[in-house]
């Protein structure tokens, strides 16, 4: 039901309907919002980036074939935007590697002011390479097969799941 | 054993992913504000358009001209030049390919 109600808000946006897609992505917004938080541990960044990907899905929706879901694709751009931003950062500002990967103060002053606390395992997993925290992620929250995750992120899904299993082997160690 | 750890650990991480959704309550975007994003990105784009336009109009007097006064002053120099595009053309053609399908895997 939900994806044919997507698919028919996607056939109208094709044909250049902005009111129809800004219907269709308001729908995935909250969805795609919280996985880049989960990523980015930062609100604005989030937001940014949100913002980006609904700008690149604008862009390519006459390439969308329908084979997945709507939410699916989005999260594959977003995805790839987050890991294009990490680069130009890297690149930009070297240390930011050494740099430990916390919650964002303002997200960090609502979780104290709902009491909310966070497991060592959440600390050493954002402290884990992106390229294996998003298959974790993925894979182990959002319910995405290998073969999936694979898809998004542009590699073979024998290196997803040996990405998965060394994060986890890490995680364990730690 | 192993598996037993991993997956405390996994229930642990879900548990505090699970917090990072509440935190994000509902998050939204206005219908005003996303139309008017869209807006100005298609500006943009009709700018780059144009832009992209004229430096490709540009580029192609050039090699004319180049090509044009190259095959009547210097004729050895033309047919070098057309021997070098015959071995890159299929080379920078199979790079853009491959670019490509690999683009492609992400818009499935």
């Amino acid at each position: 039901m939900e994806h044919e109600q997507d698919w028919s808000l996607i056939k109208k946006a094709q044909t250049g309907d902005h009111g129809a897609f800004t219907q269709l992505f308001q729908r995935h917004y909250s969805f795609l919002y919280k996985y880049l938080l989960k990523l980015t541990l930062d609100d604005e960044v989030s937001a940014d980036l949100a913002q980006d990907t609904m700008l690149k899905c604008y862009t390519n929706l006459s390439s969308f074939k329908g084979e997945g879901k709507f939410s699916t694709w989005m999260i594959s751009i977003s995805t790839r935007l987050y890991m294009d931003l990490l680069r130009k950062q890297k690149r930009e500002k070297t240390w930011l590697n050494q740099l430990k990967r916390t919650l964002s103060r303002q997200l960090s002053w609502q979780a104290r002011a709902k009491g909310m606390e966070w497991s060592d395992v959440f600390t050493d997993f954002n402290q884990l390479e992106d390229n294996i925290r998003v298959p974790i992620l993925l894979h182990h929250y959002y319910g995405y097969s290998y073969h999936e995750i694979g898809q998004m992120m542009g590699i073979p899904s024998g290196t997803v799941k040996s990405r998965v299993h060394t994060g986890l082997t890490r995680l364990r160690k730690e | 054993m192993k598996q037993n750890e991993e997956q405390v650990h996994m229930k642990k991480l879900q548990q505090d992913w699970k917090q990072l959704d509440e935190l994000a309550e509902n998050p939204s975007v206005s219908t005003i504000e996303m139309k008017q994003q869209l807006e100005v990105y298609q500006e943009k784009q009709k700018q780059r358009f144009y832009k992209e336009l004229i430096i490709f109009f540009l580029t192609a007097v050039c090699m004319l001209s180049f090509f044009v006064i190259s095959f009547v002053q210097a004729p050895l120099l033309f047919i070098i030049v057309e021997i070098c595009a015959i071995i890159i053309g299929p080379i920078v053609f199979y790079v853009l390919v491959k670019r490509k399908k690999k683009e492609g895997k992400v818009l499935l």
